[in-house]
């Protein structure tokens, strides 16, 4: 039981960082994000597990790779870009954690750009010129 | 869980004390010392946790095809 | 064509459910909504697909047969050879046919010889010339090799002959050899007028085209 085990850790390093909160703040934002990673990490196997099938599945359908890693690497800057602003918004910086996951978007915006344009030229190409 | 969830206690437990020290390097009139002190132990816990985000990362990579 | 939809088909449905997958896996609500323009024009792409393909097939397949046609110069070549050799076997078989018709011709000009004269063909050649251009062929020449039966046209040929006889017989026993050979040689050239007018008749031929010769009953054996 995996989810018991990701409770209780954040349960006791919730506890932890009241403790610590009261003395050293920054020793408590630390110990906050060191919980987060420690979580992820423990679930990133998991979605590994969803990502090999889905690789799968689009090796299944003949979708270009190309398409897929770009669609994934969507994926991997939006699970970054939440975490980065997650810990900036708890340390009190809430217009970094914005300009944070404004950087998200663009380079999510970034990464479509290939798709996009793959697109324009299909469709120019399917008109008549 | 794969990874040492000890190091949360670790940090727990560097906090606590670098906090009791600062009170009491404060108490006894050493306050750059206690300020030292808190620096160090700050510094000690940001290499864990920068090391811990660093594998994060690198995870991140590693599963969402990032070859670059 | 099934094959082609079903793939097809397939594709989609696996896109919608991967794009499905990712709109859980986003970890929150502010990324959704380009995650969800991306795996909406990547859904677009594969339901246009089979134009694309369709459109870039016909492309490669023009090229194909360009590559063919410029590279493949030994296939020109084999291809010809094989016309020679067309034309080759086509001379032999319209040879050949001609060979037939001219024995058969042959054998024709044999029995109506000897059914119309009392002589025995001994061999009958029939030349034919075969027009390409027409495609038709003609009869180029006849070669005969007859010879008179001896019984009764010998009597009759020996009739006509004693008839002329007298007038010739005038002179010494020289002249007489002469005059009987030339006696036989006479009757040799009216058998083969004979005929030759007979063949000219039937195949519509002139006269120069036939070749009658007239065996003597004795030359022959």
């Amino acid at each position: 039981m995996e989810i018991i085990q990701v409770v209780g850790l954040g349960l006791v390093a919730t506890f932890l960082i009241l403790v610590i909160k009261e003395q050293k703040p920054v020793f408590a934002f630390l110990l906050a994000t060191f919980t987060g990673v420690v979580i992820f990490l423990s679930l990133v196997g998991k979605i590994a597990d969803v990502i090999g099938l889905l690789t799968k599945l689009a090796q299944e359908a003949r979708v270009n790779s190309t398409f897929l890693e770009t669609v994934l690497k969507i994926i991997g800057i939006a699970y970054i870009a939440e975490f980065g602003a997650q810990v900036t918004r708890d340390a009190g910086q809430g217009s970094i954690a914005s300009k944070i996951e404004l950087a998200g978007k663009v380079l999510i915006m970034v990464m479509a750009i290939p798709i996009i344009t793959m697109m324009i030229e299909t469709v120019v190409e399917i008109l008549p010129s | 869980m794969p990874y040492n969830v000890d190091a949360i206690f670790q940090i727990a437990g560097i906090g606590i004390i670098v906090a009791m020290m600062h009170t009491v390097l404060k108490q006894m009139g050493k306050e750059d010392y206690a300020h030292w002190v808190t620096l160090i132990g700050f510094i000690v816990v940001l290499f864990m946790v920068v090391v811990l985000v660093e594998d994060l990362f690198q995870t991140i990579k590693n599963v969402f095809l990032f070859h670059s | 064509m099934i094959e082609l939809l079903s793939g097809w088909l397939k594709q989609i449905v696996i896109l919608v459910m991967i794009a499905a997958f990712i709109d859980l896996l986003l970890p929150n609500n502010a990324m959704e909504r380009y995650v969800k323009l991306v795996m909406g024009l990547l859904i677009i792409l594969a339901i246009l697909s089979p134009i694309f393909q369709l459109l870039r097939e016909d492309l490669d397949l023009s090229r194909l047969a360009f590559n063919e046609q410029g590279t493949d110069g030994e296939k020109m070549t084999s291809l010809s050879t094989i016309r020679q050799q067309s034309k080759g076997i086509q001379q032999t078989q319209d040879r050949l046919i001609q060979k037939e018709a001219e024995e058969r011709l042959a054998e024709t000009v044999k029995k109506e010889v000897e059914k119309e004269f009392a002589v025995k063909v001994d061999w009958a050649q029939v030349k034919t010339r075969s027009d390409n251009e027409k495609g038709t062929a003609e009869v180029a020449g006849i070669n005969l090799t007859v010879q008179p039966e001896t019984k009764e046209e010998q009597q009759g040929s020996t009739s006509t002959v004693e008839e002329v006889a007298p007038v010739i017989i005038d002179g010494s026993q020289s002249t007489g050899e002469e005059s009987r050979s030339e006696r036989r040689s006479s009757r040799q050239a009216d058998w083969a007028k004979r005929i030759t007018r007979f063949l000219q008749d039937s195949f519509a031929l002139s006269a120069n085209q036939i070749e009658v010769k007239v065996l003597e009953g004795d030359q022959g054996r």
